[in-house]
């Protein structure tokens, strides 16, 4: 017995001991900075037994060979939960190579160019009151298994979907969508519950992508066999994408390039990796270490901060991002804010959560967490061009209500007028263990709250749990990005028609679970997602009404700009799209990171971008 | 009146007379040398405590990433945070994890250790089950496992779920030395004379076993402070609390090792080091204390 804690302790000491010495030195070779990592790794794989896989992954020779060379490295930032199921109905982790190298959409939107991409479908045309969407499909799609995809398979989903609406984004599809038709095996029609001319853009009812996903067709022909769409873990997944799924673990996922995919004949173009690995390398610095020795070609979002970045690519100088300086981050069109729980008192009052706005000091947030990577923001929309007319028509009321504002005495002035005593607060505060990003925000703002007073307990979960957690509302406090971005979208997040009581599943995280209802803002979003997104003489004073109603109520607390850190590392690949040449987004969780990979026609059919190899 | 039972075990067993122990603990080069630094590493930690303003704790409180300097003693972190006022933070609430789960296991695994030995039959054929089944569980996955699920610990909270898993090993040992003490003659006329069960093993076998205790509450102690290290650098440690084990955490989420910010890593480690040299002195020190073979070699 003692023998065996005595070496499991001196174990940890030469562990600790090795630390020390390699780094004492700094500058030193990668090789030998590769060894820092990989020790503490072995120990606590040792000690906890879980995490023999990510041991083996680190032990995995560099290889510099071909198979190198044609491989796309991914990290990411958690492990993939559930590794055996490749389902987008019952699994959020889509971004984990299921809408990413699998399943293709109808459309991608390229919000770099503002082309809207046809893929899967050559075109789409509304009726004249926007009540009925009828989409042409390609006619030379084939899924993985040789099937054809045609109109049958759409609708084959959609009833699959209306039928069950508790399947992921199902709600939505239900509250949009009538019924789907089909006209012939590649025309189907879309009734629509209500006059949308949005509707194309909805990624929540519609196989269109504009930010990370967007409603998956799935084949007829497997899926009818399954009784319950909720029990299948499609652990072998029939597409038509590019890639297959060749291996999965908790720890990674390999997909391998189709020789027979539609597309490589559609358009006579073959992405460049011939594998794509998504590797779960552990914390920043393994992820850091990795770039510099060119065993990984980009990590996801989130993973890398600016300071670890910056080390980098001092290290290695093929290691680029979207912008040559601070903050090198391209800005996700998701906002953080901060949700806050309205079902929960006192923050079902607007003072309480006003109050609690107040204490927070967003510049600290962007200069600590994110190393300067980002700015505060005064809503929940990016600060794209776009957005511009929409602020400045809103200047006066931002006045009144100043969201980006921080001022602790008035914070705590509002708790007390609103009868509030904070010493009594303890606020959960649900983190996802696996997003460097939340838990360091989280740290930031729990000592902002602390400094003035409220407790607050963090509570770091992970993959379904966390979900669980948020969907249900489950909590006080949670920072979460906000999609898709768009003006109408956004504010529809809103909208009391996801409102569901606390302990029953509200269909998006951000889609209201955080219990908000107010039945004068939903009139009004309900006009603006009537009216064509485009057509801002009437979209603004639809803007300025919604606005004076969710400033004085704020049902979130605005907090940060999302940056999109993402490195790229040249040594393999070249052809990433960069703020030099803006071809394209530069987010490998996005569904659309295969037009990354492989490219796409533009308008008059010209190939444009995919990344190519660089030896 | 029965006989006293201790007269007998001096007249016959001198050298396991209790008598002299503290002697003995106060000569031992190693528990002096081990104390001292463990009593340095505490006292900096508390004084420091006294002399640094706690609200250098806090994120955004001075300026980022600076190596040590006149300001902070220690550097500061990317949070801009002091690393010294952290370790004022981070010692005690350490060495309370270790304090706690070793109180705990050692007390549970005695009072197992003990009844299971003495009693024998039923009694000890169902401890040494339950004993043995928890000897065979990995104990380091349970506790991940747990701190898992019991997210948002606090320090005391950890220093409890490591205490839970803490007594098997002393519950084991203490079973098969009481099972080899019960058949020494003192204990037959402890018997004999009338003291009952329970007197028996606190007035005869408890004070016979202290040293051995002593050196497995230190082992165990040691033990604590490593698990919570292990579970708090997965990032299961208790978040809003500062601990050895949430400083190396905290630093190796920024990247420190990588950007060169040695001060901010070095520095938990290093005294996790110390630590550890100062508990296993001691308890090699109580080792030589309990098994007089050993003692020649001080």
């Amino acid at each position: 017995m003692k023998t065996l804690k005595f070496s499991a302790m001196i174990l940890v000491l030469t562990a600790l001991v090795v630390i020390a010495g390699a780094c004492a030195a700094p500058g030193t070779l990668p090789q030998v900075v590769q060894q820092t990592v990989v020790v503490p790794q072995t120990v606590i794989a040792q000690e906890t037994v879980i995490v023999p896989q990510t041991v083996v992954a680190q032990a995995t020779p560099v290889p510099v060979d071909q198979a190198r060379a044609e491989t796309l490295n991914i990290a990411i930032g958690g492990p993939i939960v559930p590794a055996d199921a490749i389902n987008p109905y019952v699994n959020w982790n889509r971004d984990m190579g299921m809408h990413n190298f699998c399943y293709e959409y109808f459309f991608y939107q390229n919000l770099q160019t503002g082309e809207y991409i046809p893929w899967l479908a050559t075109g789409y045309e509304y009726n004249a009151d926007s009540t009925a969407l009828t989409v042409k499909l390609r006619d030379d799609v084939t899924w993985s298994d040789g099937q054809p995809f045609t109109a049958d398979d759409v609708v084959f989903t959609y009833e699959m979907i209306q039928k069950d609406p508790s399947l992921n984004w199902g709600q939505q599809v239900v509250d949009n969508v009538a019924s789907v038709e089909k006209v012939d095996d590649h025309t189907v029609t879309f009734n629509l519950k209500t006059s949308n001319p949005h509707f194309h853009l909805n990624r929540e009812a519609f196989p269109a992508v504009g930010i990370w996903g967007g409603t998956t067709i799935v084949p007829k022909h497997i899926w009818e066999k399954e009784a319950d769409p909720k029990t299948f873990t499609n652990s072998n997944p029939v597409c038509t994408g590019a890639y297959k799924l060749a291996n999965s673990t908790e720890q990674s996922r390999t997909w391998e390039r189709r020789d027979d995919w539609w597309g490589t004949k559609a358009f006579g173009v073959t992405p460049g990796p011939k594998t794509v690995n998504l590797r779960y390398l552990g914390p920043e610095t393994n992820v850091a270490l990795a770039l510099v020795n060119n065993e990984i070609d980009t990590p996801m979002i989130g993973i890398l901060g600016v300071g670890s970045f910056e080390e980098v690519a001092r290290r290695n100088p093929k290691v680029i991002a979207w912008q040559k300086d601070l903050p090198f981050s391209w800005l996700d069109p998701c906002p953080r804010p901060l949700m806050v729980n309205n079902a929960h008192p006192p923050f079902d009052k607007a003072e309480a959560r006003w109050a609690l706005s107040y204490l927070i000091d967003r510049n600290a947030v962007a200069d600590l967490a994110y190393e300067g990577a980002t700015t505060p923001a005064w809503g929940v929309w990016p600060d794209y061009g776009g957005v511009k007319p929409y602020k400045d028509a809103i200047a006066d009321l931002l006045q009144q209500y100043p969201t980006e504002a921080y001022d602790e005495a008035k914070g705590l002035q509002m708790f007390k007028d609103a009868g509030v005593d904070i010493s009594t607060l303890d606020l959960k505060y649900v983190v996802n263990a696996d997003s460097n990003e939340e838990v360091k925000v989280a740290q930031v703002i729990a000592d902002q709250l602390g400094r003035a007073g409220i407790k607050v307990t963090i509570t770091p979960l992970s993959g379904p749990a966390e979900q669980t957690a948020v969907l249900e509302g489950d909590y006080d406090i949670k920072l979460h990005s906000f999609c898709p971005g768009y003006i109408a979208e956004n504010l529809d997040l809103f909208n009391s028609k996801y409102y569901k009581p606390l302990g029953e599943k509200v269909a998006l995280f951000e889609a209201n679970s955080f219990r908000y209802q107010n039945p004068e803002l939903d009139k009004i979003v309900n006009e603006m997602l009537a009216t064509p997104p485009d057509d801002n003489a009437k979209m603004i004073p639809l803007f300025q009404q919604a606005m004076a109603i969710w400033l004085k109520d704020l049902p979130v607390i605005p907090v940060v700009q999302a940056p999109a850190l993402v490195p790229f590392n040249t040594t393999y690949w070249t052809g990433w799209p960069t703020a030099d040449n803006p071809w394209n987004m530069p987010v490998s969780w996005w569904a659309t990171f295969n037009t990354v990979i492989a490219g796409y026609p533009d308008k008059d059919g010209k190939w444009v971008g995919g990344i190519k190899p660089a030896q | 009146m029965a006989l006293a039972a201790k007269d007998i075990i001096t007249e016959e067993t001198p050298s396991a007379a209790p008598p002299g122990y503290s002697t003995l603990i106060l000569q031992n080069r190693k528990i002096v040398f081990g104390g001292i630094l463990f009593l340095l590493i505490l006292g900096t930690a508390l004084a420091g405590a006294l002399m640094i303003d706690p609200k250098l704790r806090r994120s955004g409180s001075i300026t980022r990433k600076l190596p040590p300097h006149a300001a902070a003693v220690l550097g500061t972190t990317s949070l801009g945070q002091s690393v010294a006022a952290q370790m004022t933070e981070a010692v005690p609430n350490s060495i309370q994890v270790g304090l706690i789960a070793a109180l705990l296991g050692t007390v549970i695994g005695s009072l197992l250790g003990f009844v299971s030995g003495y009693f024998g039959g039923w009694v000890d054929a169902v401890l040494r089950v339950v004993i043995d089944v928890f000897l065979a569980v990995p104990v380091l996955l349970f506790l991940v496992l747990i701190a898992a699920l019991v997210r948002g610990v606090t320090v005391q909270h950890m220093a409890i779920i490591i205490g839970l898993f803490a007594w098997s090993w002393p519950a084991r040992a203490i079973r098969s030395q009481t099972l080899s003490l019960k058949t020494r003659p003192f204990v037959d006329v402890a018997r004999i004379s009338g003291m009952s069960g329970f007197d028996i093993i606190t007035r005869e076998l408890v004070p016979q076993m202290l040293p051995w205790l002593g050196a497995n509450f230190v082992n165990a102690f040691i033990v604590a402070i490593l698990a919570e290290a292990g579970l708090s650098i997965l990032g299961l440690g208790p978040q809003r609390e500062m601990t050895l084990g949430m400083m190396i955490y905290w630093s190796l989420s920024y990247g420190s090792i990588l950007q060169n910010m040695w001060w901010w890593w070095l520095t938990p480690v290093v005294t996790l080091m110390l630590l550890f040299l100062a508990l296993y002195l001691i308890h090699l020190g109580f080792d030589e204390v309990s098994n007089p073979r050993l003692r020649t070699q001080v």
